[in-house]
């Protein structure tokens, strides 16, 4: 719908094109407006959907609001006040709504404009939802799940039927996720509701546009799309230690604390983004100690209380801080304008991701970023160069698309339900208009909509128990209000381990970590948590209680994620960069002498082989691959090899996998390295450990809450709710057994396809260098394949390894008893 | 090797091993199915079985009831381990007494089948104090091995206090669990524990939670050092050392 223009108000400057309050605002900030927020603002005069793909920093979030702020400036002189939603702002992350109405304040405070901006989001008070719901503000700036539990209130097609413009923002970070599909749904309820909104969608640059504007509306070719032609110009520099030292293997990068904190001291502000919540604590700690300067230097990562994160930015924001550690919680946009440096400690293992964080630094147009990479170990130093060569070439990762998933599916049509009543067939025309959904088989939805109402189990008596049943005037209602409520209790797709509060006896919470990690602590043993060190008191409740504490080895939390494998595009680039001798020259010292020496003793390696090394090492027969491909398809190259090798009675006894290569250890020597690595391994063998393996029951565990058949659990709920506490791995062993095409089994499958898109990557590199495989025996161990041997200890134990241990307690226990009889 | 991911190439083998142990006077042989055989009476005693627990809640969750399909397997297999000629079912049979009363045509077969060579003895409990008329076998609220008494739970008098029972007793009820503190990672798992007068079996049923042992309502019941065996997988790990215990 076009917002309504009278030629009175429509007083604009000839020359911006802007109403003349926006032309003399522009002109007090000492701003133009550029080419694409003027095109920005014709196409949606026009009433046509937009997206607008352009690098951080090019006023890229204000750019998607001017066009509502300037309707709805001239709207208020014409009609009288009744509070309708005007404009409704979706972001995947709940800091940036909170930041975006930061930002747009100033310019409504500054040209008096009256107009109501408010976010809502999981942090929003009960007070103010409710005012919300009954009083709309103009904007509303929201994430995916708030807008879903709104899409499911019964008076949602009223409320957000006079919606005027539609702005998803970072659209590229929810391509391809279950995050999408779940807004990707939600948008085709918006689009019922109000059919003539316009579409907004924003994102930083990616391969290739037209991907975002499928994503964005199922008629890609009505979508304008503006990409501003803005070069930002980024500096790349990789951090020379000094010393001559770099390590071999590990990810803390303590080797260059001290001229990292001298990165700092160097610049008015710096950002130091990590790649793990443990190291951001870790370096946290060690910049810290080095702190001579009293510099102010903030923590930032997503397990750190929303009040304490939120005291990070502001203070960032305001200008006080000269240096923040974060984790990839700073990744997505909050504009802090005046950064001048971002330091990457560890690779950033994508182009993409490097480019965003860089982003970060200058953060205004025709300023240049600059970024200073310090690479942890040695692999790293090379990965690095690699990252500094796509991002000169502009080479970005590419986003992978899957089909819509099947739990997020049946957890929007119990939301239907919940909002009322729908008519099947209607519903299921409106998913296919989601474009991940666009090739959904009718007979695939039906089974979906039987299993949210009855489960779809072959079993006779459960037919009794519907929770959406059909009326006799044809439409699907709810039976059962308890449905209702543990639908909103649900909603989301964001599936989190049990994780407990941490708190001082009396005083506030300082974030969260992960239950498994409490499991381990015994009372006075210390930790690392949000910049302290904590000795462990007790748990109560479901809150940690700390102290704190001057302990002098601290643990570090774990938390589960975090490692992200290396893309497909950067391995290439890595192996290009290992066999040419020429580049290494440029290479800091220690790590020429290191590849000098792999090169001399065993071969470096490249682009047309895959190279393979075995040797002896004490009792142990080693062998290495050396793949690239990324740490996940190592860990199953490993598993596979592992299995194939206990078949030929080689005895093996471990293994090791990192992004680079993996190394697997047996008691006997293998005959025939070369026969390990056909690609048939991933018929035989692979079938036969997925079937059993943990990664199908970690996926069914996921679907299972997201369809609704278990519930998520909820730190601090679990005392309060009638909670049906059930192992879902019992769940899906007996499924198995007992219904093998159960939708939800069908769902798991689908999703393991996603997560398995590494044993693609698998499947390419055996595929292209089917062969073509050097294998080098080595007298002893090579130079490439020191870090690996050095990773070997810091791996968990599998679960297998439980009876073993079971075992020796047995015998230590016998062992003792043996001592005092 | 410690601490690295490691692969386990002993021989895995699927039969239950079992733990031959004394009680009141009498040997039992435990399985860490969660089931006990007194090999002299040619006995088997399980608790606590659960059966259509799924269903008796699938107004409120969507849960599969194949758990009551997965748990008679498991009885199954328990009774043709030895030769069964009693079978004590040791109260809860059943999640609630109304999901019994509509027991499901094949599951009701099934029943009949198992108890055709074998004699049922359905023990009955709080979740199902009445039983339908056509489970084969007979009900009662105790019974009794040589001198040891089996019953569901704790039996109280009209004055609330506990009945101290004049020979051994073994009781269901309270899904003992225990969570261990190993090497590298922590279990937990449904486990045997018993002194030298009471005997807490675990639970048999497959989608039945536990209780820790550690808890005062389990661990006041023990007057003596009580011997624990840990279920895990095809074998019981006898836990001697309580140091390992979690909360």
């Amino acid at each position: 719908m076009m917002v309504e223009m009278t030629e009175t108000e429509n007083h604009t400057n000839e020359e911006s094109n802007l109403p003349i309050l926006f032309h003399n605002w522009f002109l007090s900030k000492g701003w133009q407006i550029y080419d694409h927020q003027q095109t920005l603002i014709s196409h949606f005069n026009r009433g046509n959907s937009c997206l607008l793909i352009a690098p951080t920093g090019s006023g890229k979030t204000l750019c998607g609001f001017l066009p509502s702020l300037i309707a709805l400036s001239k709207k208020r002189l014409k009609t009288r006040y009744k509070p309708k939603l005007h404009t409704l702002y979706i972001s995947p992350l709940k800091a940036l709504t909170v930041d975006v109405q930061r930002n747009l304040q100033l310019p409504i405070e500054q040209m008096g404009l009256p107009i109501k901006c408010e976010t809502r989001t999981g942090d929003t008070n009960q007070l103010k939802r409710n005012r919300q719901k009954a009083l709309p503000p103009d904007i509303l700036l929201t994430t995916p799940e708030s807008a879903e539990l709104m899409l499911a209130w019964p008076n949602a097609s009223s409320y957000f039927s006079n919606l005027s413009s539609i702005i998803i923002d970072e659209i590229h970070t929810v391509i391809g996720n279950k995050r999408g599909d779940l807004l990707s749904l939600s948008i085709t309820s918006l689009r019922k509701y109000a059919p003539n909104a316009s579409f907004i969608g924003l994102s930083a640059t990616v391969a290739d546009s037209l991907q975002l504007a499928r994503w964005l509306t199922p008629a890609p070719e009505d979508v304008a799309i503006v990409s501003p032609k803005i070069t930002k110009k980024i500096e790349i520099e990789i951090y020379h230690p000094k010393t001559n030292e770099i390590p071999y293997a590990g990810h803390s990068a303590n080797y260059a604390v001290a001229d990292i904190y001298k990165m700092i001291q160097a610049h008015k502000k710096s950002l130091i983004f990590v790649n793990t919540r443990a190291q951001a604590e870790l370096l946290f700690q060690s910049l810290w100690k080095k702190n001579t300067d009293n510099l102010h230097i903030g923590l930032h990562h997503g397990s750190l209380d929303a009040t304490q994160r939120r005291k990070v930015e502001k203070a960032m924001s305001e200008g006080s801080l000269n240096a923040v550690v974060a984790t990839s919680s700073l990744d997505l946009g909050i504009d802090w304008a005046d950064i001048d440096v971002v330091i990457q400690v560890g690779a950033a293992k994508g182009t993409s991701r490097l480019i965003q964080r860089v982003g970060r630094a200058g953060h205004r147009l025709g300023q240049p970023s600059k970024a200073i990479i310090v690479p942890a170990n040695r692999f790293e130093v090379i990965e690095a160069v690699a990252a500094q060569e796509n991002v000169r070439k502009g080479k970005l990762d590419q986003l992978i698309e899957y089909p819509g998933s099947l739990d997020v599916l049946a957890q929007y049509i119990v939301g239907r339900a919940v909002a009322g009543s729908f008519d099947a067939e209607a519903l299921y025309q409106q998913i296919l208009t989601a474009p991940p959904y666009r090739c959904l088989e009718k007979d695939t939805f039906f089974k979906v909509l039987e299993f949210v109402s009855t489960g779809g189990y072959a079993l006779e008596h459960y037919e009794q128990f519907r929770r959406i049943v059909k009326g006799i005037d044809g439409l699907y209602r709810l039976t059962n209000q308890r449905v209702a409520t543990r639908w909103r209790m649900n909603v989301g797709v964001i599936v989190e381990t049990t994780t407990l509060k941490v708190k001082f006896a009396r005083g506030p919470a300082l974030g969260e970590i992960e239950e498994y990690f409490v499991q381990s602590l015994r009372e006075g043993d210390s930790f690392i948590f949000a910049g302290r060190i904590l000795a462990f008191v007790k748990i109560n409740k479901m809150d940690v209680i700390v102290e704190p504490t001057i302990a002098k080895e601290p643990k570090v939390p774990a938390y589960a994620g975090g490692r992200l494998p290396l893309t497909s595009d950067m391995s290439e680039t890595v192996r290009q960069i290992l066999k040419s001798t020429e580049v290494h020259k440029s290479l800091p010292a220690p790590v020429q002498e290191w590849l000098k020496f792999q090169q001399r003793y065993s071969k470096l390696p490249d682009t047309d082989t895959l190279l393979i090394e075995t040797f002896r090492r004490g009792e142990r027969y080693y062998l290495v691959a050396y793949g690239f491909e990324g740490r996940n398809a190592h860990q199953t190259l490993g598993m596979l090899l592992t299995r194939r090798m206990e078949r030929q009675h080689l005895k093996p006894i471990g293994f090791v996998a990192t992004d680079y290569a993996i190394a697997i250890w047996s008691l006997e020597k293998v005959r025939d390295p070369i026969g390990l690595f056909t690609t048939d391994i991933l018929g035989d063998e692979l079938e036969e450990w997925m079937a059993e393996s943990t990664m199908l029951k970690r996926s069914f565990r996921q679907v299972a809450t997201i369809s609704g058949l278990i519930d998520k659990k909820i730190p601090g709920k679990e005392k309060t709710r009638k909670q049906v506490t059930i192992n879902s791995d019992l769940i899906y062993d007996v499924l198995r057994k007992y219904q093998p095409d159960h939708i939800l089994l069908e769902a798991t499958r689908q999703d393991s396809a996603r997560g398995l898109t590494d044993i693609r990557r698998l499947s390419d590199l055996l595929n292209r260098f089917e062969n073509k495989i050097t294998h080098i025996n080595l007298p002893q161990i090579s130079a490439l394949a020191i870090p690996l041997l050095l990773e070997v200890g810091r791996e968990s134990v599998m679960s297998t390894a439980l009876e073993t241990m079971l075992e020796e307690l047995e015998v230590e226990l016998t062992k003792e008893i043996g001592k005092t009889e | 090797m410690n601490n690295s991911t490691t692969i386990l190439s002993r021989y895995k083998s699927q039969k239950y091993e079992k733990a031959e142990i004394a009680f009141c006077g009498n040997i039992f042989w435990l399985y860490s199915d969660g089931s006990c055989f007194h090999n002299q009476s040619k006995t088997l005693v399980v608790a606590d079985l659960h059966l259509e627990k799924a269903f008796a809640q699938s107004n409120a969750t969507l849960l599969p009831g194949y758990d009551t399909d997965e748990t008679l397997n498991l009885l199954e297999t328990a009774l043709n381990r030895n030769e069964v000629k009693n079978c004590i079912l040791l109260g809860d049979s059943f999640h609630n007494t109304s999901s019994a009363q509509l027991l499901a045509r094949p599951y009701k077969e099934k029943l009949l089948q198992l108890s055709k060579v074998r004699h049922f003895k359905w023990v009955l409990g709080n979740h199902d104090p009445l039983l339908p008329d056509f489970l084969p076998g007979e009900q009662c609220q105790s019974t009794y091995i040589d001198s040891i008494e089996l019953r569901h739970k704790l039996e109280q008098n009209e004055n609330e206090r506990l009945v101290i029972p004049t020979g051994g007793q073994i009781i269901g009820h309270f899904h003992p669990k225990a969570k261990l503190r190993l090497r590298a990672s922590n279990t937990s798992g449904k486990c045997f524990i018993f002194d030298k007068r009471r005997m807490i079996m675990p639970a048999f049923g497959v989608s039945t939670g536990g209780l820790n042992i550690t808890s005062r309502a389990i661990s006041d019941l023990f007057r003596t050092k009580p011997d624990i065996y840990f279920c895990h997988k095809t074998r019981l790990y006898h836990i001697r050392n309580i140091s390992i215990l979690r909360e």
